[in-house]
């Protein structure tokens, strides 16, 4: 190949092409066999070139921070002792917990501009802070001794009643790869559920109760609206970023989602790791929309599902799914109370939505 | 898969170098007990660590990569086996450790580790035999990715034209040197 065309395959490797020139490339490899035979193996040429440079450049930051490694004790290691397999678990999550303390301040610090902006689900991780409890009181305490722990959920979210006959919705990520859910708050008490309806697109899931431990509890006092909500209208949520519900306001600060996802609205309100699927409800009690996630480049960029997207899902779902159609409430009982009041009553419905998986 | 695990692959993956140097740290005192415990020195085990962890980083670029197993087995053994690979190589004794944790596709995964090895050493070989300052000009363009403006500047060259001229030359004696054998 002559130096012109291996320039501009070069240009094409590193991306600098414009648009237009790369499309002129892209149509003559593929009509032209022998020089894309050529092109491809000019390409796997700079792969390894550039895979060689990688490897180069690894080794030898490997070795800078090779230094900083405490040395061995030089005690000739024999076969390990039964002793030592005994405790390698614990020291294996000791060090496990080490990187994860790592990994965290990490992220906590790292520099936002470096990558572009990430959409962040909300639920929370619950094995994440168990892990670190667990093996640190591992560490303290006995490590053979083998209490048995209560079995703790994988993963946690909020969910909110939409129909006093037992269905919840929450957020699809929340349920995603469960074996099994269970809901809980102060006023049922951690009832059985299972999924009944997903929505990936829009991350919606719709639960129904299914313990026997239930009664239905009729109307509920709240409505979910299909109006859309007005830019700067005062929101606030329930949900449970920790075992304790957690109350949340601020304001709708943009029509579209993530990306100009017209599903969504962007919220200002402080949600956590936990908020996922808590109801976003307007000054006058009304459901307007769902907590779905945030945005990690800019502070304070929340985002959450529009009531009617919730409401599309609601009625879609086949009635032989459910045996009868959801009853959604009509009347909404929320509209002349004050804050504290209208919190008082929804509380009674914003579950804390636990999932669990065997994985 | 763990949480963690996967966090941590997806942050390698945005070339997080500060993982990948926590990672390193982390699991090299296993490796370390795993060679020195079959007739190994500390130095070995940081060549067969680093050989392992770098396996690691490039399966991470790939994006098909799905993690299968933990980190630590990975790291364990694809480092167990390139460590066996070494003593047959020395005709010592085979381990006495018995494959306690590996993952399924290990064998395949080996094929690939091998094969990539070969290629690189191949790689190695050539671009020390091609010398400078071909070998930094064609790094810093490929590797580096640096425009020829600053290879320009760097280099001393004329203008650009001639920059272009010399990477091009110096493009065709490695693709000479690397498939000569």
């Amino acid at each position: 190949m002559d130096q012109d065309i291996i320039e501009m395959l070069d240009q094409y490797f590193r991306n600098e092409l414009s648009q237009e020139r790369r499309r002129e490339i892209d149509e003559r490899l593929k009509n032209d066999a022998s020089f894309k035979g050529e092109a491809e193996r000019h390409f796997a040429f700079l792969q390894t070139l550039e895979n060689a440079g990688r490897r180069a450049a690894l080794k030898n930051s490997f070795d800078l921070i090779h230094q900083h490694i405490p040395a061995d004790e030089r005690k000739p290691v024999v076969v390990p002792s039964p002793g030592f397999r005994r405790f390698w678990p614990a020291i294996a999550v000791a060090a496990s917990v080490a990187l994860l303390s790592v990994v965290t301040t990490v992220l906590t610090m790292q520099n936002v501009s470096e990558t572009e902006s990430k959409y962040i689900d909300l639920r929370r991780n619950v094995e994440q802070i168990q892990r670190s409890q667990k093996a640190q009181k591992a560490i303290l305490d006995d490590i053979a001794s083998k209490k048995a722990d209560p079995i703790a959920a994988s993963y946690t979210g909020t969910g909110f009643m939409v129909s006093g006959s037992g269905y919840i919705a929450t957020s699809y990520h929340v349920i995603r790869d469960a074996d099994s859910v269970y809901i809980q708050n102060e006023r049922f008490g951690i009832l059985k559920a299972i999924v009944v309806r997903t929505d990936q697109v829009n991350d919606v899931a719709i639960l129904k109760i299914d313990d026997p431990a239930f009664t239905p509890s009729g109307q509920l006092p709240f409505v979910i609206t299909s109006a859309q909500s007005d830019l700067g209208a005062g929101v606030f949520t329930l949900g449970f970023p920790r075992e304790e519900i957690v109350y949340g306001e601020g304001t709708i600060s943009a029509a579209t989602g993530y990306k100009q996802n017209v599903t969504a609205y962007q919220i200002a309100v402080p949600v956590n790791p936990g908020n996922s699927g808590g109801p976003l409800v307007n000054q006058t009690g009304e459901v307007v929309g769902m907590i779905s996630g945030i945005q990690t480049e800019a502070l304070g960029a929340a985002f959450a599902v529009k009531s009617n997207i919730l409401l599309d899902v609601i009625n879609n779902i086949p009635a032989d799914s459910l045996g009868k159609s959801i009853q959604l409430s009509r009347y909404n009982r929320l509209k002349n109370h004050d804050r504290t009041q209208q919190v008082k009553r929804l509380r009674d419905y914003v579950f804390m939505v636990k999932v669990y998986n065997q994985r | 898969m763990h949480y963690i695990d996967e966090l941590i692959v997806s942050e390698i993956r945005l070339k997080n170098d500060r993982i990948l140097h926590e990672l390193y740290k982390l699991h090299f005192p296993m490796i370390r007990r795993l060679v020195m415990a079959n007739s190994g020195s500390e130095h070995e085990a940081k060549d067969i660590y680093q050989d392992a962890i770098i396996a690691f980083y490039e399966r991470c670029q790939q994006p098909d990569f799905q993690l299968s197993c933990k980190i630590s087995t990975y790291l364990y053994a694809v480092s167990r086996r390139l460590w066996l690979k070494r003593l047959n190589e020395k005709k010592w004794t085979p381990m006495s450790i018995h494959e306690a944790d590996v993952f399924p596709d290990i064998d395949t995964e080996m094929v690939r580790v091998d094969e990539n090895e070969a290629n690189m050493g191949r790689m190695q070989l050539a671009l020390s035999q091609l010398g400078e300052p071909c070998n930094s000009v064609l790094l810093d363009f490929y590797f580096n990715k640096f425009t020829m403006e600053e290879i320009t500047g760097k280099f001393g060259y004329t203008n650009t034209d001639t920059a272009k001229n010399q990477k091009y030359k110096c493009l065709q004696r490695l693709k000479k040197l690397f498939f000569a054998k």
